[in-house]
């Protein structure tokens, strides 16, 4: 689903509340990866395959950031080495709980980068990483029986 | 919203997010002969699909077969649809369509008949087109519409993926 990244777009060179924007996106995604690493230890075998390919989704769209922002010549945040989750992490509800509040986050920077740039590839960029949390965040809602299991405004503050 | 932070360290420099105003007033309000701002078929959309869900969730709880939590489902589709026609229309201002008159049936809602699996499979099919013609403005929008609009697209799909 994530697009490959172009050359660098004019915004992310000249800019600098877009790359700002996107640097936050992109500590998003780190999170995300991290985050995802620690459910999947309590997950039972379905929903630990969709967590799998969720993280692999994230990793993706990780990697492709970090091209963006070095390719307009900006320094890629990097991973912290641990995050602070909302809630212990003690088994496959806590995780589940975890990972939807991950994609909610991950809906919040991506909407912040729609927000913050006008140019239209990096728009369909940050369109596709919304849609894709709002998308997983739903499932995993839904596992933890969140009602309704999608905002009316996914990444809205 | 933010629920996961880096674990405390010392002199971390804190997470930034955008965070956003209430919907301003529109800047581009006003452009009489220009094309019709795509924010005002995002809205009659919006109002459509809202009656379409209305009635699919209605058909859910009162068919041969009733399904409560897939009506409550259908009915938060139709709740995320209306509150979809309200921002885009207080983001249109003056420019907004017209409220259909209460009780009007829009065009396009189901037809009282219909069974509630054919209520459902236009629901279905309204999410898809609703996340198609809101993706498709969004890269011509201004910034905070862009958001805005983003987030219906968004929240189009993360029903449509539910929705069995």
């Amino acid at each position: 689903m994530s697009r490959a990244p172009g050359p660098p777009t004019p915004d992310l060179v000249t800019d600098a509340d877009t790359a700002a924007a996107l640097q936050t996106a992109l500590g998003a995604e780190h999170a995300a990866v991290w985050c995802y690493g620690l459910a999947t230890a309590f997950l039972a075998a379905a929903l630990d395959q969709r967590a799998r390919a969720d993280a692999t989704t994230h990793r993706v769209r990780r990697d492709a950031t970090i091209r963006s922002l070095a390719g307009a010549d900006r320094r890629p945040v990097t991973a912290e080495p641990a995050y602070a989750t909302p809630a212990p992490v003690v088994d496959q509800a806590t995780a589940v709980a975890l990972l939807a509040a991950v994609e909610a986050d991950t809906a919040a920077a991506w909407r912040s980068v729609l927000e913050r740039c006008d140019d239209p590839g990096l728009r369909l960029v940050a369109l596709d990483a919304l849609t894709d949390a709002a998308v997983r965040g739903a499932r995993w809602a839904g596992q933890a029986g969140t009602r309704p299991p999608v905002p009316p405004f996914p990444g809205a503050a | 919203m933010h629920n996961v932070r880096p674990a405390p360290r010392l002199s971390r420099r804190p997470v930034l997010l955008g965070m956003t105003a209430a919907l301003a007033a529109p800047l581009l309000a006003g452009c009489a002969d220009g094309p019709p701002d795509p924010l005002v078929a995002l809205v009659v959309q919006a109002r459509q699909d809202a009656g379409l869900a209305d009635a699919a969730a209605a058909a859910l709880r009162t068919g041969t077969a009733p399904d409560g939590p897939a009506a409550e489902l259908v009915a938060g589709i139709a709740a995320a649809r209306t509150a979809h026609a309200d921002a885009l229309a207080a983001a249109l201002g003056d420019d907004a369509p017209e409220q259909p008159p209460p009780g009007s049936a829009p065009p396009g809602s189901a037809p009282p008949t219909v069974t509630a699996a054919g209520a459902v499979a236009a629901v279905r099919d309204a999410l898809d087109r609703a996340n198609r013609t809101a993706a498709a403005a969004v890269p011509g929008l201004p910034r905070r519409r862009a958001a805005l609009v983003g987030s219906v697209a968004a929240c189009c799909a993360g029903y449509r993926s539910v929705l069995a």
